[in-house]
């Protein structure tokens, strides 16, 4: 029998061009892709996910509100019943463009927010940004948009945490997705910025406490990617089942190659929709073997001797090869910095 | 016109946490996946499905082997006056066999 699964959750990179240069860019965003697809390319792909039972659609970029031609897309997939969802620096963001998102029925908008002001404008390299996208999130939530805000977490903001929740709740923001800080793309080039292992138990501290009071203060904290698993430090129900690329989503990239994430790098590609088109990609045999094919033997070497390794399957597919060149085998993992380290760590408190 | 036809499911509170899988994370277990999504095939998927339902009902002509599966399944429920049902392997394969003939 082959496999059986949908993507039922399509990341779209609608373009790498992007009007911010963030430190922590794990696409290394900036300037376009060779050969971009065209809008009759694009809408010839939205006319393949009705068939693939794709429910929504979440454009991402570099900064997909740069694209001059997303309201077509976006008019399009809502005319398949397909919802869609934006992830925005949130520059560009203005009156006329959530008037169109409104039109539209745009679903969601993500904003990202990567720690208090001189903080945020460092990691994104702009003076005056982050008054400015507190000023386009209160845009968002006065259109009664749902907004997720998301913060990417690393060694500069990581003692912030605490004042941006109170921030986000005060200003009424009712979520927060946090994640630790990819060795993908630019940051390589500030490395500095990664969590350290005590940093990551202090992150899964922060959420844990936090997310206890969410019922208090209104704003739900997401663990998103990379962050868990399992301890006492990643609560969510249900538990990390294990990296679901190519088995429930997938990412399609502005040059209309496939990946199983849009965060793994340019090299993990399962096909191009130039070539193929998407029913031919998720369906050949040899296509996510990282994650359908996967068996216990695969396990790295951070991974190998873990009692719930084939719970979790080794992690986070992007963090574990972006740090090791190899799947099922993340080190940003709480069970298994607890198995390095067994004596409580003090600034995982 | 025939009904939509229900297939398996993301339940709710997938989509409730859209936001993570727009790069990485959808933190589910593919075991959970729930009845109730509503799939719109297209006219040809219809239109196949529509004559060799009725060819198999009404005349006993078996299907091609490729669909033959998935259309017995259809005609039991369709016999049995069950809503129909159908399966994601058989989904794929009439959308394979479909493919094939366009």
């Amino acid at each position: 029998m082959g496999f059986e699964g949908f993507p039922f959750i399509l990341g779209w990179e609608l373009t790498l061009i992007c009007n911010l240069r963030c430190r922590h860019c794990g696409s290394s965003a900036g300037l376009s892709r060779d050969q971009e697809l065209s809008t009759a390319e694009a809408i010839k792909i939205c006319d393949q996910l009705p068939a693939l039972l794709v429910q929504e659609v979440n454009f991402t970029g570099g900064e997909p509100l740069l694209r001059p031609d997303w309201p077509v897309i976006a008019a399009y997939l809502g005319q398949l019943d397909i919802k869609t969802k934006f992830l925005t620096n949130g520059i560009v963001l203005d009156h006329k463009i959530i008037h169109q998102m409104l039109e539209l029925g745009v679903a969601g908008v993500g904003i990202s927010l990567d720690g208090l002001a001189e903080t945020h404008d460092f990691i994104r390299c702009r003076n005056g940004l982050f008054s400015e996208v507190l000023s386009k999130m209160k845009l968002v939530l006065e259109a009664e948009i749902p907004l997720t805000v998301i913060t990417t977490a690393n060694s500069k903001n990581i003692g912030e945490l605490p004042a941006l929740a109170e921030l986000l709740a005060d200003l009424g923001v009712t979520r927060w997705q946090i994640q630790p800080t990819f060795p993908l793309g630019r940051v390589k080039e500030f490395s500095y910025l990664r969590l350290s292992e005590d940093d990551y138990l202090r992150l899964g501290s922060f959420a844990v406490e936090w997310r206890a009071k969410s019922a208090e203060t209104g704003l739900e904290i997401l663990p998103g990617d990379s962050f868990g698993y399992f301890t006492e430090l990643d609560d969510r129900e249900p538990p990390w089942r294990g990296c679901p690329a190519g088995l429930f989503s997938c990412g399609i990239t502005s040059d209309g190659k496939i990946k199983g994430c849009l965060s793994l790098p340019d090299e993990i590609i399962e096909g191009d929709l130039r070539k193929n088109d998407l029913w031919e990609i998720w369906f050949h045999p040899d296509s996510f073997a990282y994650t359908r094919q996967f068996n216990l033997n695969q396990l790295g070497a951070n991974c190998e001797s873990c009692s719930v390794a084939e719970l979790c399957k080794g992690g986070c597919s992007a963090m574990s090869y972006g740090s090791t060149k190899q799947f099922h085998n993340d080190s940003y993992c709480f069970t298994g910095i607890r198995n390095r380290c067994p004596t409580p760590c003090p600034a995982g408190k | 016109m025939f009904p939509r036809i229900p297939l398996r499911v993301v339940p709710q509170w997938i989509f409730e946490r859209w936001i993570l899988v727009a790069y990485l994370i959808i933190n589910w277990n593919i075991k959970e996946l729930a009845e109730g999504i509503k799939v719109k095939p297209d006219k040809e998927f219809y239109a196949v499905v529509a004559k060799h339902l009725s060819a198999y009902t009404q005349e006993g002509v078996m299907p091609p082997a490729e669909i033959a599966p998935a259309i017995l399944n259809l005609a039991d429920d369709m016999m049995a006056d069950r809503p129909m049902n159908m399966r994601a392997g058989d989904y794929i394969s009439i959308q394979n066999f479909v493919r094939g003939i366009k």
